[in-house]
C-alpha cells in the first residue's frame, strides 16, 4: 500500500514541479502587474509547501514502515527533525520575503525549491547529511543576510581589482599548504577538523576581478592581465585535477571578454584557443585522458574509469519519464551521489521529466540574472551579475552534462542541491550578492521616481531630467514600476 | 611585407550597452539547456534497453523481486521453464527438460543466457497495468508474461538422445516459414543446477557451456561444395559440359589432395561429381571458377556478414582472397582451408534451396502471451529476401537428389518423403576424427517439410550425420 501511495506521489511531484516552472516562465517572460506578480510568487510558494508536505508525509511514512509501524522513541526523534526542518525551511522563507524589501522574490523562491529538492533527496539518501546539510543551509542564510545588510550600497564594487586578484591566488594556493592527507584529492584544503573547498570561493573572487576589468573602458593591457590571471588560475587548477572548475574559469573569462570586446573574433579565436587547450591537456594529463575514455565508453573499463557514469546511467534509464517514486530506486548504488552525481539519484526517484523541470529551474536562474545585468548601468555591477548568472548556468550545466554523459564527467557540485558545506555558503554569498545588487537597482529607481516628482534642488532636477532620459527608454521594463518581482 | 596590425577594438561605452552579446550569450546557454533535455530523452528513449540490460546493473535483480518470471513453452504448450514459489515466497526456476533445451532457454540468475536473456523484458512485463495495481495494493509479486516458441519439444529430445555422447548439433527449421523447429548442442548443461555446480561446469573441457548450434565455427568439409556448384553456375553458362577425370588424387602447388579413401571416380560431371563428393574435382573446379568468384559467392550467401536471431549467431568467415595460394584456393573449394560456418548458417543456407532461392528470416519465438493466454505480441514469417535466383535453387536441388539417389547418403532413401542434401567430412587436424556434416531437406508430394542441419564432431568414420539424419526424419514422419 505504501509502494502504491509513494507510485501515485510521482505524478503529484512532477504536477507541482510543473506549475512551480510554468509561474516562473509566465512571470519572467510577460512580467505582469505587480498584484499579479505577487499573486503568482504566492503560487509558487504554495507549491514549494506543498512539495515540502508531501515529501515529508512519504519520509514519516517510510521510517514507521521501517519501524513495523510503532511508535516509539526512534519515531519521536524523526518527528522533532523533521518539524525543525519544517520550521526552518518555512522560517527562511518567511524572513527573506518580509526581512529584504527590494529583493527578488523570483529568485528566492528558484532557489528553495532547490534547497527543497536537495533535501528530501538527502534525506532519502541518508538521514544524518540532511540534517547536516540543514544547519549549513542555516548558516548560509544567515551569512546572505550579512551580505544583504553590508551591501546596502555599492561599495564593494569599488574595492581595487588587485585585491580580488590576490584573494584569488591566495585562496587557490591554500590546498598545497594545507593539503588533505586522507582522501588525496589535491583542491581540498584541511585545518585540523576543519575542511573545504577553496576553488568554490576563488570562483567569487574571480568573478570580481573579471568584472572589474570589464567595467573599465577598453585597455589593451587589462586584456593582457585578465588573460595572465585565467592562465595561471587554469594551471593550478589542472595540476589539482579540478577539471570542471578549469573548463568552468575558461568559460566565464571567454564570454565576459566577449562582451567587454564586442567582438565575435575573441569568441571564435577562444573556442578554437580552448580546443587546443583542451588538447593539450589531454596529452599532458594522465587523468584527462582517463575521463575521456571513460565518457567515450564507460562499459569497457566498468570496475575502473567508467564506473562512476555507467552507475549514473543505470539509475537514469531504471528512473524513465516519472521515476520509481522515493525509495523504490537503487541511488545509493551511484558513487558519489549526495555530491557531484545527484542529479542521477534525482531522475532515478522522481523521473526525467522532473530533471528536465529542474534544467529548466536553472535556466529560469540564469535567465533572470542575465536580465538584471542587462539593465544595470553601472558596467562593474554589470559585469558581476553576468559573471554570477554564467557561473550558477555554466556549473549546472558541466554536472548535468557529465552524469548524463552528455560531455566528459568531471566532478563540480550542482548548485543549492549537492551535499556539502562550501559549495553550499558559495552559491548563497553569490545569491546575496546577486540580491543586494537587485535591491541597489530597485532603491536607486525609487529614489528617481521620488525625485521626479520635483521636491529637489535645482542640481538634483537638472540631473534628475537628464536621468530622465535614460528612463524613457527604460520605462517598458516593468521591473522599474513593479518592484522586482 | 604587411606589418602585422593588433585589431582595433571600440573603447566606446554606449555600444556595450546595447548587449547583443547579451543575446549572443544568452542563446548559447539556452541552446545547451535544450541539448540537457534533449539528450535525457534520448537516453530514456533509445538507450533504455540496451543500458539497463547491462549484466552489471544492481536494479536487474530489484527489478525481479516485484515479479514472478513468465515461463518458456515450446510449440505444443510443453513448459521448458518456469517459476516455482514456495510459501515463504522464495522462487526457484524449474527446467524440466534438463540438458536437453539448455542452450535454448539458457540460465536465469546472477547473470543469464538465451531466450531468459532475450527475452527477459517480456518474461518480467505485466500483463496490463491493472494487474500491476492489484500486486501492489496486494503487496504481492507480478506475474510476467509466457513466452511461447516454435521449437518441438519431442523432436528436441529425439535429436539430442541421437547425438549421444558425441559433442555436436543439430538445427531443424521450417523453410516456408523461417521457424526453427530444433535446436540442439551436444554436451549440455543443466540449467536447474548450473549455479551450485559452476566451477565444475565451466572448467569442463568439453565445454558443455558452449551453444555449438548457434556459436560453434566448424570447417564446412564437403557441405562447402554446394557453394563450389553455385559457384560454377553462376560464373560458366557452359557449366554442363564442364568435365574433370578424377585419379583419386591431385596435385595442387605443394601439396597432394586426395579423395576420400582415394577412390578413383574417373571422368566426372558436376552431377557425378557432386553425389561422389570427389575432392580432386572440386579442388580443380575451384581453381576454375578462381578465388573472386568464390568469395562473391559466400558473400551472397551471408559469409561475413551478421545473421540476426534472437540468439546471438556466430558470424561466419571466408576470408580467401585473390592474393592466397593455389593450394588454399584448393582446399577451400572443398570446404578446407580458412572457412569457417555455424550449423545455424549452413542451416540457412539450406532453406535458400528448399524455398526456391527465398529465405524467410529464422525465428524462434512465435508469441508472448499472459498467464490467462491473451496475446501479447506474435511473430510472423517474415521474407528476408532472394539469396539464390528460382533456377539456381532448382540446379542445386537437382545435384542434392543426386547425393540421395546414387551418392554418398543413399541410405537415407525412405517411402515416405523426398530427401535432398548434401554430405560433409571436415579434416579438423593431424590424427583427429574429423567432424561428419550433413545438410538437406524433405519435400512430400512436392511441397517443403523440413530443412535440417547436423554436425557430429569426430564422427566422420562413422558418417554418424547421415545416419542419425535418417533416424530424425524417421521420427519426424512417423508420428
Amino acid at each position: 500500500m505504501f509502494n502504491l501511495c509513494v507510485s501515485i506521489s510521482r505524478f503529484i511531484y512532477i504536477i507541482l514541479m510543473g506549475i512551480f516552472i510554468l509561474c516562473g516562465y509566465y512571470l519572467y517572460l510577460r512580467r505582469p502587474s505587480e498584484r499579479t506578480s505577487r499573486e503568482i510568487c504566492n503560487y509558487q510558494t504554495a507549491a514549494i509547501i506543498l512539495f515540502n508536505l508531501l515529501s515529508f508525509v512519504i519520509l514519516f511514512f517510510h521510517e514507521l514502515q521501517a519501524n513495523d509501524w510503532q511508535f516509539g522513541e526512534p519515531i519521536w526523534n524523526f518527528l522533532t527533525k523533521m518539524a525543525m526542518a519544517a520550521g526552518f525551511m518555512l522560517g527562511m522563507h518567511i524572513l527573506s520575503t518580509t526581512l529584504h524589501r527590494g529583493t527578488s522574490r523570483l529568485l528566492w523562491n528558484c532557489v528553495f525549491m532547490l534547497l527543497s529538492v536537495s533535501l528530501v533527496v538527502l534525506w532519502r539518501l541518508k538521514a544524518s547529511t540532511a540534517i547536516a546539510q540543514i544547519y549549513w543551509m542555516g548558516i548560509c542564510f544567515l551569512v546572505v543576510n550579512v551580505v544583504l545588510l553590508i551591501m546596502r550600497r555599492d561599495w564593494v564594487f569599488r574595492i581595487h581589482k588587485w585585491i580580488f586578484a590576490a584573494g584569488c591566488l591566495g585562496l587557490i594556493v591554500l590546498p598545497f599548504l594545507f593539503p588533505n592527507k586522507q582522501g588525496g584529492s589535491l583542491n581540498w584544503v584541511q585545518i585540523r577538523s576543519f575542511g573545504f573547498q577553496p576553488s568554490e570561493f576563488v570562483k567569487i573572487a574571480f568573478v570580481f576581478f573579471l568584472a572589474k576589468v570589464y567595467g573599465r573602458q577598453y585597455k589593451f593591457r587589462s586584456l593582457v592581465e585578465a588573460t595572465g590571471m585565467v592562465g595561471i588560475l587554469a594551471l593550478v587548477l589542472l595540476v589539482q585535477n579540478d577539471l570542471g572548475t578549469t573548463l568552468i574559469f575558461c568559460v566565464l573569462f571567454l564570454l565576459l571578454i566577449y562582451d567587454y570586446t564586442q567582438k565575435t573574433f575573441i569568441l571564435v579565436g577562444g573556442i578554437l584557443g580552448a580546443c587546443l587547450a583542451a588538447l593539450v591537456a589531454y596529452k599532458l594529463f594522465g587523468h584527462v585522458r582517463t575521463r575521456v575514455s571513460a565518457w567515450l565508453n564507460p562499459w569497457s573499463d566498468f570496475e575502473g574509469g567508467g564506473y562512476q557514469i555507467a552507475h549514473s546511467l543505470f539509475a537514469i534509464v531504471n528512473g524513465g519519464w516519472v521515476g520509481t517514486g522515493l525509495f523504490q530506486g537503487l541511488p545509493t548504488y551511484i558513487p558519489h551521489v549526495r555530491t557531484d552525481m545527484i542529479f542521477a539519484a534525482i531522475v532515478e526517484e522522481f523521473g526525467a521529466v522532473f530533471g528536465i523541470l529542474l534544467v529548466m529551474i536553472y535556466m529560469l536562474i540564469f535567465l533572470f540574472i542575465m536580465d538584471t545585468a542587462k539593465r544595470e548601468k553601472d558596467l562593474v555591477r554589470r559585469g558581476v551579475a553576468m559573471g554570477f548568472g554564467i557561473l550558477y548556468m555554466l556549473q549546472s550545466f558541466v554536472i548535468i552534462g557529465g552524469v548524463i554523459k552528455l560531455i566528459p564527467l568531471t566532478g563540480v557540485t550542482l548548485p543549492f542541491i549537492s551535499y556539502g558545506g562550501s559549495s553550499l555558503l558559495s552559491s548563497f554569498l553569490i545569491l546575496g550578492v546577486l540580491q543586494s545588487m537587485i535591491r541597489i537597482h530597485y532603491m536607486e529607481r525609487k529614489e528617481e521616481s521620488s525625485g521626479g516628482k520635483g521636491q529637489q534642488s535645482s542640481k538634483q532636477a537638472v540631473k534628475a531630467k537628464e536621468q530622465k532620459g535614460a528612463r524613457d527608454d527604460a520605462i517598458q521594463d516593468p521591473y522599474d514600476f513593479d518592484g522586482p518581482y | 611585407m604587411t606589418r602585422f596590425k593588433i585589431p582595433t577594438i571600440s573603447t566606446d561605452l554606449t555600444k556595450r550597452m546595447e548587449g547583443h552579446t547579451f543575446r549572443v550569450i544568452k542563446g548559447t546557454f539556452l541552446l545547451l539547456s535544450i541539448l540537457l533535455i534533449v539528450w535525457i530523452g534520448k537516453l530514456i528513449v533509445f538507450d533504455s534497453n540496451t543500458i539497463s540490460v547491462n549484466a552489471y546493473n544492481p536494479r536487474l535483480a530489484k527489478l525481479e523481486e516485484g515479479y514472478i518470471r513468465g515461463s518458456i513453452l515450446d510449440a505444443d504448450g510443453n513448459v521448458l521453464a518456469y517459476t516455482q514459489m514456495n510459501e515463504a515466497g522464495e522462487k526457484t526456476r524449474v527446467y524440466p527438460y534438463g540438458k536437453v533445451f539448455a542452450h535454448v532457454t539458457g540460465y536465469s540468475g546472477k547473470t543469464k543466457t538465451g531466450l531468459e536473456l532475450a527475452m527477459n523484458t517480456e518474461l518480467l512485463s505485466a500483463s496490463s497495468w491493472l494487474d500491476t495495481l492489484r500486486s501492489a495494493v496486494r503487496d504481492t509479486p507480478v506475474q510476467g508474461c509466457d513466452v511461447v516458441t516454435t521449437l518441438q519439444a519431442g523432436l528436441q529430445e529425439k535429436a539430442y538422445a541421437l547425438l549421444g555422447d558425441y559433442s555436436g548439433a543439430v538445427v531443424v527449421s521450417e523453410p516456408s516459414t523461417g521457424k526453427i523447429l530444433a535446436l540442439v548442442s551436444t554436451p549440455a548443461f543443466d540449467p536447474n543446477t548450473v549455479f551450485s555446480q559452476w566451477e565444475e561446469v565451466s572448467q569442463d573441457e568439453s565445454s558443455p557451456l558452449f551453444p555449438r548450434a548457434t556459436q560453434g565455427k566448424y570447417a564446412p568439409g564437403s557441405t562447402f561444395k554446394i557453394i563450389t556448384s553455385l559457384a560454377l553456375y553462376r560464373t560458366d553458362s557452359a557449366w554442363q559440359d564442364y568435365r574433370y577425370t578424377c585419379e583419386g588424387e591431385t596435385v595442387l602447388g605443394n601439396t597432394t589432395l586426395p579423395c576420400f579413401d582415394h577412390t578413383v571416380h574417373g571422368e566426372e560431371s558436376i552431377g557425378d561429381a557432386f553425389a561422389n563428393s570427389c575432392n580432386t574435382f572440386y579442388a580443380n573446379l575451384g581453381l576454375h571458377i578462381g578465388a573472386k568468384s568464390l568469395r562473391s559467392c559466400a558473400d551472397s550467401l551471408l559469409f561475413n556478414s551478421n545473421i540476426e536471431f534472437v540468439l546471438p549467431i556466430a558470424r561466419s568467415s571466408f576470408p580467401l582472397s585473390e592474393d592466397d595460394t593455389v593450394e588454399m584456393v584448393g582446399e577451400t573449394s572443398i570446404g578446407q582451408g580458412k572457412t569457417m560456418v555455424s550449423p545455424f548458417h549452413m542451416n540457412l543456407i539450406t532453406n535458400a534451396i528448399a524455398n526456391e532461392g527465398m529465405v524467410y528470416e529464422p525465428y524462434m519465438v512465435d508469441r508472448v502471451v499472459t498467464k490467462e493466454g491473451q496475446q501479447i505480441s506474435k511473430n510472423l514469417p517474415k521474407l528476408y529476401g532472394a539469396l539464390l535466383e528460382p533456377q539456381e535453387a532448382a540446379y542445386l536441388e537437382e545435384l542434392m537428389a543426386g547425393v540421395i539417389e546414387r551418392g554418398t547418403a543413399t541410405s537415407l532413401q525412405n517411402s515416405y518423403c523426398e530427401v535432398y542434401g548434401k554430405t560433409g567430412t571436415a579434416q579438423v587436424g593431424e590424427g583427429e576424427e574429423a567432424h561428419s556434416w550433413f545438410t538437406g531437406y524433405t519435400k512430400t508430394n512436392g511441397s517443403v517439410d523440413i530443412a535440417i542441419t547436423v554436425v557430429v564432431e569426430h564422427g566422420a568414420e562413422s558418417k554418424r550425420a547421415v545416419p542419425l539424419t535418417k533416424e530424425i526424419l524417421d521420427y519426424y514422419y512417423s508420428r
